[in-house]
C-alpha cells in the first residue's frame, strides 16, 4: 500500500452513493455534537428549527442554516475573545491563531486543539501525498510562522509523511534562495506570487532553478495557483511542477488539492468535507459546470465546528471523473475562481483582479504588476495597470505592453486599460498573500 | 460491523478500533505520570485521525480532552 498514489484508498476512490452515506453519517454526528456543544450553533440551529435527532443522512444538509462570517465575528465581539462557537474548553486548545487580515476586516481568532492539529495535518497529507511527496522529499517552506496559519498543517504533514522539512522562518529571501540550493530541497511551499519573488532573486544570485533539485512547488494563499498563465511562468522559472491548494484559517487546513495528474483543477476532499456551490444571490445550489459561491461544512475540527460555511469563494464544481486519476472526489475546475466580493465596478465593466492577473501573465515580460483605480477629474473612474520590465527581457518590452494593454481592453467590454512601466523595485512584494490592487477612488464602485 | 459507509468493516480495522479503545482505558488509569499522559493522549489523537479517515466512527472522544 506504501506506494499509492492515494493517501487514503479506501475513501478517495470510494463510489459516489458510498461517500454520500459516509458524509450522512459524519454530518448527523457533527450536527449533534455542535448543537449540544456550542451555543452559538445550537442558537442558529433552534433559530432555524433544526432538530439534531432528525438529521439523516446528506439530504438533510440543505436544511442546515448558512453560518456567515459576519455572525461569526459579531459572536466574538460580543463574548471576547472567541466567541461563543467553541465546542470544547479553551483549556483543551493547543494553538491560537487569527486570519491574515487581507481585506482589512477585524481578524477572526481560532483555538485548535490536539486531535484538531492532527487533522490539519492530515488533511495536508492527502494534497502532498496526491501531488507526488514522499518521505524521501526535502521539503522547504517559505513561511513565516506565525499567527497566520498558512502552511503551519503543511509543515506537520511533511513530518507525519516522513519528509525532512527545511523551515525558512523569517530569513530574507536571498538566505531562502541558498538554503534551498544547498539543502538540495526537492519540494518549496510558497504563495504563487512569493514562487516568483524567489526566482526573481535567484536570477540575481545566479542561482540556477530550472536546473536545480526543486521537482515541485506546492503553493496556498492566493487563486493564482490555479490560473494558467500564472502557473506556466512558476513552471518555467523554477523547472518544476506546481500544485495547486485552497484553505482558510476559519477550516484549519486545506479542503482541496490539485492530484499529480495536473487536471486544471483540485479535487475536494470530500471524505472529511461537505462543498456545496450555490448562487450568492438566491442561496439556492447551482449544478456541476455553473459558477458559484462555495459553503464548505467540516467534519474534522473539534474546537470549532464549521456548519455550511458561506466562504465567498467563486468555483466551478465539476465531477472527479474529469481527471484520470482515479480518484471520485468532485473538482473545482480552476481552483479558487476569485472572491464574490473582489469585482471592481468601473464605468460599469465589471473587473476581477484574477481574471486581470491571468491577462498580464501571459506576458513573461511583465515581472510585477498592480492594478491601479482612481478618479479623474473628481467624477470619472480610470483604472490602470503599472508594471515592472522583467531583467533581460527590456527588448521588444514596448511592443509586449501595446499588446498587453490591447488584450486588457479587449477582455474588458472596451474599458479603456492605462498601461505606466514603472522603474524596477517601485512595486510591493508579497511572502503572504498578494494585494494587488489599489483603489484610491473618491467613490468606490466595487469591494 | 459495519463502517459509515455501510461496509464491512475489515480485521485491521477492527483491531485499529480496539486499539484505540485500548488507549482509552489507559488513559482512564489513576496516577499516570505526566510523560505517560501525554504521550497516550498524542497517540489516542494519531488514531482517531485514522478512525476518522476510514469513516469507523463519527463521534469525538471528547471526555479524553484531545
Amino acid at each position: 500500500m506504501s506506494d499509492s498514489p492515494y493517501w487514503n484508498p479506501k475513501t478517495e476512490t470510494m463510489p459516489r452513493e458510498d461517500l454520500r452515506r459516509l458524509q450522512g453519517k459524519k454530518l448527523r454526528a457533527m450536527v449533534a455534537r455542535a448543537h449540544a456543544k456550542s451555543p452559538f450553533h445550537r442558537r442558529l440551529l433552534d433559530g432555524a428549527g433544526v432538530k439534531p435527532e432528525r438529521i439523516r443522512g446528506l439530504d438533510d444538509l440543505k436544511r442546515l442554516p448558512f453560518t456567515t462570517r459576519e455572525a461569526w465575528m459579531e459572536c466574538q465581539g460580543q463574548v471576547p475573545m472567541f466567541g461563543d462557537m467553541l465546542a470544547q474548553p479553551v483549556d483543551d486548545a493547543v494553538r491560537y491563531h487569527m486570519t491574515s487580515g487581507t481585506t482589512g476586516r477585524r481578524p477572526l481568532r481560532v483555538l485548535d486543539s490536539r486531535l484538531d492539529w492532527k487533522w490539519i495535518a492530515e488533511c495536508w497529507c492527502y494534497g502532498f501525498h496526491g501531488f507526488g511527496v514522499r518521505p524521501h522529499d526535502r521539503v522547504f517552506f517559505a513561511f513565516s510562522y506565525a499567527t497566520f496559519i498558512g502552511f503551519w498543517g503543511a509543515h506537520y504533514a511533511c513530518e507525519k509523511m516522513g519528509a525532512m522539512v527545511l523551515p525558512s522562518g523569517n530569513m530574507t529571501t536571498p538566505n531562502r534562495v541558498r538554503v534551498i540550493e544547498e539543502m538540495g530541497a526537492t519540494v518549496v511551499c510558497a504563495t504563487p506570487t512569493y514562487a516568483l519573488r524567489m526566482a526573481q532573486e535567484a536570477r540575481e544570485l545566479g542561482v540556477d532553478l530550472v536546473n536545480g533539485s526543486v521537482q515541485r512547488l506546492i503553493v496556498s494563499g492566493e487563486p493564482a495557483g490555479s490560473i494558467p498563465a500564472t502557473k506556466k511562468m512558476i513552471e518555467a522559472q523554477w523547472g518544476a511542477k506546481v500544485g495547486d491548494t485552497a484553505g482558510m484559517t476559519e477550516l484549519g487546513t486545506i479542503m482541496m488539492f490539485e492530484c499529480a495528474h495536473q487536471p486544471g483543477g483540485a479535487h475536494v476532499i470530500e471524505d472529511h468535507f461537505v462543498e456545496e456551490v450555490i448562487d450568492p444571490a438566491t442561496g439556492k445550489e447551482v449544478g456541476y459546470g455553473e459558477q458559484g459561491e462555495r459553503v464548505v461544512t467540516s467534519f474534522g475540527r473539534g474546537m470549532i465546528p464549521v456548519i455550511r460555511y458561506r466562504t465567498r469563494d467563486l468555483v466551478v464544481k465539476v465531477p472527479g471523473s474529469r481527471c484520470r486519476c482515479g480518484r471520485t472526489f468532485d473538482l473545482y475546475e480552476g481552483g479558487i475562481l476569485g472572491r464574490v466580493d473582489d469585482m471592481l465596478l468601473v464605468r460599469g465593466t465589471n473587473v476581477y483582479p484574477r481574471a486581470v492577473e491571468a491577462i498580464v501573465r501571459e506576458y513573461p515580460v511583465v515581472d510585477e504588476f498592480q492594478i491601479r483605480l482612481w478618479t479623474e477629474e473628481g467624477i470619472r473612474d480610470e483604472i490602470g495597470v503599472r508594471y515592472e520590465v522583467r531583467s533581460g527581457h527590456e527588448a521588444g518590452a514596448e511592443q509586449a505592453v501595446a499588446a498587453l494593454q490591447k488584450d486588457l481592453v479587449r477582455n474588458h467590454e472596451g474599458l479603456n486599460f492605462h498601461v505606466e512601466r514603472v522603474p524596477t523595485g517601485t512595486l510591493p512584494r508579497f511572502e503572504l498573500k498578494a494585494n494587488r490592487v489599489k483603489d484610491d477612488r473618491i467613490v468606490k464602485g466595487g469591494a | 460491523m459495519k463502517d459509515l459507509a455501510g461496509r464491512e468493516m475489515t480485521s485491521t480495522e477492527k483491531r485499529l478500533l480496539k486499539a484505540f479503545d485500548g488507549l482509552e482505558k489507559l488513559l482512564a488509569e489513576p496516577d499516570l505520570a505526566p510523560c505517560v499522559v501525554a504521550n497516550l493522549k498524542e497517540a489516542a489523537a494519531a488514531l482517531q485521525v485514522a478512525i476518522l479517515d476510514l469513516g469507523l466512527r463519527a463521534e469525538r472522544p471528547d471526555e479524553l480532552h484531545l
